[in-house]
């Protein structure tokens, strides 16, 4: 298996074995003939023009370092200057990013080039990718099943290799579910280690711009690249660089791992998920890990609070969107209420609709102490209660959902079972915590889990297991 | 129409939300909640940068103009607010 698919191209492009415009076309025939619906739009024209313009540097005797010359893909709720920035709704299908968000002008700047805006759920309000004015992502490796979400197009494009990286958005596990359901490596770094800026807000004490690829070294790349303090964000965190090529395949000595009882005993866990993650921590055992078992909130509890923080945020956050400097507005309403109304009643979808009128529900008197100031403080003892358990365990490893991944058009119909199959990944959410979602042994992905900041430690203890001790669990 | 409906500027009849406020009694019946130790993970507002007047870029500016829903010639058209 490559180390790192990045490395591997950029070494053909330096190399003359294919030049960086017959590269991007490949990757844009590529995503032009998928069935899978994964793309909102596919950036063919300028795509093609800056991989002239390394082939121009190439030919001129020098070298492509950095992400210099590699197509990667950007869901569709981050703003690109000149494209059409949907966030997958009617309401902004024509809206015209004005500036690029700082995670993606990053990347830009260190040479990566954008080949596709990709099919979310809507404002990433979702965990299937059904939540979206385009349509259904389907699965990478069954059309008949959901490709997860709400950052669906962007997990499914990477294990196409339709792109060879993506950037997703992770608000609840966004970036971590869908990663298990396609079967790829996707990263919630720690909160506030990315800038925020550009991408729409969702529930903006969580959200979290993060990577997918194929492999830990790729992941680490572009997460090296996208990190940093940025006054545009005011939640952004300073943080290291990683040193990607001091990566080990043995594990740490003395490494201590936690797994939460509440989690593997859940009943509605897929007995061949909990079988998969059974096996991993045997292999691990075998290597000399320790495994302590811990306890943790419910699954519910968990779920509740997250979605009620969420729903809060959402309604306060999409309230900007009204159809009066931007969006499509319903026009020649006989007043102003009507416009407001009918605007954002036509714009929105049935879920997202539902989601801010919850949300402001929330909010209201009667509601706001018992519900929205409890969730605040149940979030605060799920804070307290991850610092305790990293002061005994280095890692946390949990599957990434219970469910495998449901048949297009189930979940629609039931969105409470949608909402319940986050209660892995919404935890760590509500801790800001850094979340690796691993192809190792177990369907649907494993979560590694470390202390905030700890996203380098992460990466090393998943290149081991990636080199040493995985089975791959591709298709 | 519903209260909540005019809260959120939503017509939006077809909407249930029943499924979602069953997460209500959920959390209210959370009980023993320890927040020692707890760290707040989202950054205090105490290193604010200096406000700076930045002058628009002329795309940016005209990226923005180009979104507005409804123009006549160079005005930009808002619906009526006084009836």
């Amino acid at each position: 298996m490559s180390q790192s698919i990045i490395q591997d191209i950029q070494n053909k492009l330096n190399n003359k074995e294919i030049s960086c415009v017959q590269l991007v076309q490949e990757k844009i025939d590529a995503l032009s003939a998928s069935t899978k619906n994964a793309n909102n739009a596919i950036l063919a024209d300028q795509a093609l023009k800056q991989a002239e313009a390394y082939d121009k540097k190439l030919a001129a005797g020098g070298k492509l370092t950095s992400l210099e010359g590699i197509p990667f893909g950007v869901k569709d709720v981050y703003l690109l200057k000149g494209t059409i920035s949907t966030a997958s709704s009617n309401i902004l299908k024509n809206y015209k990013s004005p500036y690029t968000a700082t995670a993606i002008q990053k990347l830009i700047d260190a040479g990566a080039i954008p080949v596709c805006k990709e099919n979310c759920d809507q404002f990433g309000h979702g965990s299937t990718n059904e939540n979206s004015v385009f349509g259904p992502v389907k699965n990478a490796f069954d059309d008949t099943k959901v490709a997860g979400g709400s950052s669906g197009g962007s997990a499914v494009n990477v294990a196409e290799g339709s792109t060879v990286f993506s950037i997703g958005g992770d608000t609840g596990g966004s970036i971590r579910q869908p990663a298990g359901y396609n079967k790829v490596f996707g990263l919630k770094p720690t909160y506030g280690r990315i800038s925020r800026y550009g991408l729409m807000a969702y529930t903006s004490s969580s959200d979290c711009v993060g990577p997918f690829a194929n492999t830990v070294k790729d992941i680490a790349t572009t997460l090296n690249v996208m990190s940093g303090k940025d006054g545009k964000d005011q939640t952004t965190v300073p943080s290291n660089e990683i040193d990607i090529d001091s990566f080990s395949a043995d594990i740490k000595p003395g490494t201590k791992i936690g797994v939460y009882k509440s989690f593997i005993e859940h009943p509605s866990l897929e007995p061949s998920i909990k079988a998969g993650f059974d096996a991993l921590i045997e292999k691990l055992k075998a290597k000399g890990v320790e495994i302590k078992e811990l306890d943790f909130f419910d699954g519910d509890t968990l779920t509740a609070t997250y979605y009620i923080i969420a729903l809060a945020e959402t309604a306060s956050n999409l309230s900007r969107i009204d159809g009066i400097t931007y969006g499509n507005r319903a026009m020649d309403r006989d007043n102003l209420a009507s416009t407001y109304l009918d605007t954002r009643g036509e714009g929105f979808s049935e879920e997202t609709k539902r989601r801010i009128i919850a949300g402001n529900q929330v909010l209201s008197v009667g509601y706001s102490d018992e519900i929205y100031k409890k969730a605040l403080q149940v979030r605060k003892g799920i804070e307290a209660k991850f610092a305790k358990d990293f002061e005994e365990v280095d890692f946390v490893l949990s599957p990434t959902s219970p469910l495998l991944p449901p048949t297009i058009g189930d979940s629609m119909k039931d969105p409470l079972t949608m909402y319940l199959s986050d209660m892995y990944t919404v935890g760590f959410s509500l801790g800001g915590l850094p979340t690796l979602s691993a192809p190792f042994d177990v369907p649907n992905n494993v979560q590694i889990t470390a202390a905030k900041g700890k996203d380098e430690e992460i990466l090393r203890f998943a290149y081991a297991i990636e080199q040493g001790l995985a089975t791959s669990q591709k298709g | 129409m519903d209260k909540l409906q005019q809260l959120s500027n939503i017509r939006a009849e077809e909407v249930n939300i029943s499924k979602i406020t069953d997460f209500f009694e959920t959390i209210k019946n959370v009980s023993d909640i320890s927040t020692e130790g707890a760290q707040d993970h989202i950054v205090k507002s105490d290193n604010l940068r200096e406000d700076e007047v930045i002058n628009c870029d002329p795309e940016e500016k005209a990226l923005i103009m180009e979104n507005f829903p409804a123009k006549q010639g160079t005005y930009l058209v808002v619906p009526k607010v006084i009836q």
